[in-house]
């Protein structure tokens, strides 16, 4: 099984804890708490090798932050060693999609582009998606401005809804893929050096024959 | 009229009300929450990397305010790292910081120190300039050295750790000193003479003391020759930590002299009413410990609480010095003036190697030293609280008994269903024999040594004195059961043991142990508290005991 931690960051109240509920325990909170520090989830998912056309398991280690500004500092100890990024925004909010790219910016300066999968997440599609209803507002952030920046930046991107669930199987799904790929290649890589005797080789260690002589099956 | 008796009242119970009784008490009123809650919250903070043990049933946990990490089985350095930060960043802009009465920094907080420490240290900055603090203790060395000058500087201090004698002339600053920590680092360190401030400030005033020698090879003897000359006696002191050890190489010429008459001359041993002695001497045919304890066991007529540590500068597996170690101390016990009546507190800590392998580990040697202890305990009639820190380590050296443990032990429904488990995790795992320089098979011997080492770690790091095991509530700890001397699987074993195995693990020892607190039970009469190696048991008046946290 491989095992990938994923960071989830965006401005305070666009819905990262709803996203990984949905994920983990599919599940909607009309009325959840704002997350208080960090909180820490992880769930499975199985995604097919093209090569071998068998399952591959991958489990996602989560780190659900909190988005307010006082939680700003603890972020590069969240995101160090993250194999992957769910940076949100609310498409009923303009400034949300402002602060994502600066999310994006941050990550791309501090970690790095070629070792982490960065996938731009636009929630609360729910809210917009039936025009004419009174509880829809208008969709504040276009789809093609995100994704044009996405395509731009070099970053997945979806559009989701927390509270039906819609899309959000397919993000982690796509993540998944994408850091398998990065993996495989790793994966064979090292196979290699260890054939060649390189410095990744584990010592295999012999299991003794019989118990210690002081045991006192000895 | 009312409102007093009230806020009098809760005061006296808060060493008995957690953090989050206090919390929830705050809520109750306006009053209630200015006038008492938030002082006592933030009187007493103790940050620690992990979080404490809480029970309904104890009040160990109560007193004080736990800052830790996160609350988690399984959990990475990293992810604590996130949460203790987080939790003194806060702290540190709280409004409340003049409210800080008391506050310990713990040793190995952070993983990351470079990321964490800042913070630690914007805390301490922020604490040291309201000068308010009665006690800052910092166990981190880093730490403690960076704040060393200027933790003396604070004029409220009632408890403060010096190393050699560098700082003692600006002791005089600290006018209400009563607990001082003494340090010996460099037994040929330079001792300035004192001034006449601090002169009076130590005899007058000072009622506990622990002087030690950071070096096991050196002993507590050159401190009190240095007090001697200087014509120091610690008159009001009550409490005492020193170590007497005679070590291979670490002889030295306090020993010319007579070690009783030289503390004798400092303390007025008669009045000490707790004491804490880490003995040992390594050579065979030498009598000096003997001599010391027979000396000082009749001087001591107010004891109370005494705790006796087999400090050695050597791992030692020698049986035979185990056992002159147990006759000599339980000698020293029985000879105690009135201890049938004075002595309250026990705390029995012996010397034991990591793995438990230990040469004449024999059945008859266990026994010998069993009824050695089952002859003195009795005599200890007033006893009330016995603390044996690492008597599992003890215990693990005689593989018949850690083979009962495992296989013939406890036929309760969760040992049933755990010490299976057990067994298969012991015919799974290897672990590095130095001594032997090869991997091989894990035995229970081995396997229950480091599981009391691990279960000792839930009081170890948070004390100085083992006399204070029952003043901090034990930390949350969880063993994956690898990593003791490269403690591994089998490479063709899937291996599923992790933290999530260590409560039960900590479960099946409990109920090892209640086998010894039947007999406990029987041969003290008046016994309310018990700790074995991190389990704590508390007796009732009907001498019906309970495991509190496992």
């Amino acid at each position: 099984m491989l095992q990938f931690k994923l960071v989830l960051l965006g401005d305070s109240s666009v819905g990262k804890s709803s996203i990984v509920h949905r994920f983990v325990k599919d599940s909607f909170d009309e009325f959840r708490e704002s997350t208080i520090g960090a909180a820490f989830l992880s769930q499975t998912i199985k995604i097919e090798d093209k090569g071998s056309q068998q399952e591959v398991v991958i489990k996602f280690e989560i780190w659900d932050t909190a988005g307010q500004e006082r939680y700003k500092s603890l972020a590069p100890m969240y995101y160090r060693n993250a194999n992957a990024a769910l940076v949100v925004y609310d498409v009923t909010q303009q400034d949300s999609l402002a602060k994502a790219q600066g999310w994006v910016n941050e990550l791309k300066t501090k970690v790095g582009e070629d070792d982490l999968v960065i996938c731009l997440v636009g929630n609360k599609l729910d809210l917009c998606t039936e025009e004419g209803e009174s509880s829809s507002k208008p969709k504040a952030v276009e789809s093609s401005d995100a994704e044009g920046y996405a395509n731009e930046q070099g970053l997945l991107f979806h559009e989701v809804s927390a509270k039906t669930g819609e899309g959000v199987k397919q993000v982690f799904q796509s993540i998944g893929e994408k850091l398998y790929e990065f993996k495989k290649h790793e994966l064979a890589n090292s196979k290699g050096r260890q054939g060649a005797g390189g410095d990744t080789v584990n010592v295999q260690l012999q299991r003794p024959s019989t118990n210690d002589a002081t045991s006192c099956c000895g | 009229m009312l409102k007093d008796q009230l806020l009098a009242a809760l005061s006296s119970a808060s060493y008995f009300l957690s953090q989050n009784d206090l919390l929830t008490l705050a809520q109750v009123s306006r009053q209630l929450h200015d006038d008492f809650a938030i002082k006592e919250l933030y009187r007493y903070i103790h940050i620690t990397r992990d979080s404490v043990n809480r029970s309904e049933l104890w009040y160990l946990d109560g007193g004080k305010s736990y800052l830790s990490g996160y609350r988690a089985m399984k959990k990475t350095g990293d992810q604590n790292d996130l949460f203790l930060h987080d939790r003194i960043e806060r702290l540190s802009n709280s409004p409340h910081l003049e409210l800080v009465e008391e506050l310990i920094v713990d040793d190995d907080l952070f993983t990351d120190r470079e990321v964490c420490l800042p913070v630690l240290r914007k805390l301490l900055d922020r604490l040291i300039s309201l000068n308010k603090l009665r006690n800052l203790e910092i166990r981190d060395p880093e730490l403690f050295q960076e704040y060393y000058s200027r933790s003396l500087e604070l004029t409220g201090l009632n408890r403060i750790t010096i190393a050699d004698t560098d700082p003692i002339t600006s002791l005089g600053a600290v006018s209400k000193l009563n607990k001082l920590k003494w340090v010996l680092l460099n037994s040929e360190a330079k001792m300035g003479s004192l001034g006449s401030s601090t002169r009076q400030t130590l005899a007058n005033q000072l009622q506990e003391a622990e002087l030690v020698a950071d070096e096991i090879k050196f002993c507590s003897l050159n401190l009190f020759q240095y007090l001697q000359k200087e014509g120091i006696r610690l008159n009001a002191l009550k409490s005492l930590k020193l170590n007497y050890t005679h070590n291979i190489d670490g002889y030295n010429k306090s020993f010319v002299e007579d070690p009783v008459k030289i503390i004798s001359s400092v303390v007025d041993v008669g009045k000490l009413e707790k004491l804490e002695l880490g003995i040992s001497c390594e050579y065979d045919d030498c009598g000096c410990m003997d001599a010391f304890m027979d000396g000082l066991a009749p001087k001591l007529t107010s004891l109370r609480e005494l705790s006796l540590i087999e400090k050695t500068s050597t791992e030692t597996t020698s049986h035979e010095m185990k056992e002159s170690w147990d006759i000599v101390v339980c000698r020293f016990i029985i000879r105690l003036p009135s201890v049938e009546k004075n002595l309250k507190s026990l705390s029995i800590r012996h010397a034991t190697p990591l793995n438990g392998l230990s040469d004449n580990s024999l059945p008859g040697n266990y026994v010998r030293r069993r009824t050695l202890y089952e002859t003195v305990l009795p005599k200890l009639s007033s006893l009330q609280k016995l603390i044996a820190p690492n008597i599992l380590q003890c215990l693990s050296a005689y593989e018949y008994l850690m083979c009962d443990l495992l296989w013939n032990g406890c036929e309760c429904q969760s040992c049933q269903k755990f010490l299976p488990i057990f067994d298969q995790y012991l015919m799974n795992h290897q672990y590095y024999l130095t001594s032997e320089g090869r991997y091989t098979d894990v035995i229970p011997t081995v396997f229950f040594a480091y599981a009391g080492d691990f279960l000792m770690r839930r009081f170890s790091d948070q004390i100085d004195w083992d006399l204070d095991i029952l003043s901090v509530a034990p930390l949350e700890r969880f063993w994956n059961l690898h990593g003791y001397e490269d403690l591994r699987d089998f490479v063709d074993y899937e291996c599923f043991f992790d933290e999530t195995t260590s409560p039960p693990l900590a479960l099946v020892i409990s109920h090892f142990f209640n086998g010894y607190m039947d007999h406990l039970i029987q041969l003290l009469p008046r016994l309310k508290t018990v700790v074995l190696s991190g389990i704590y048991y508390t007796v009732d008046n009907s001498h019906n005991y309970t495991c509190v946290y496992d």
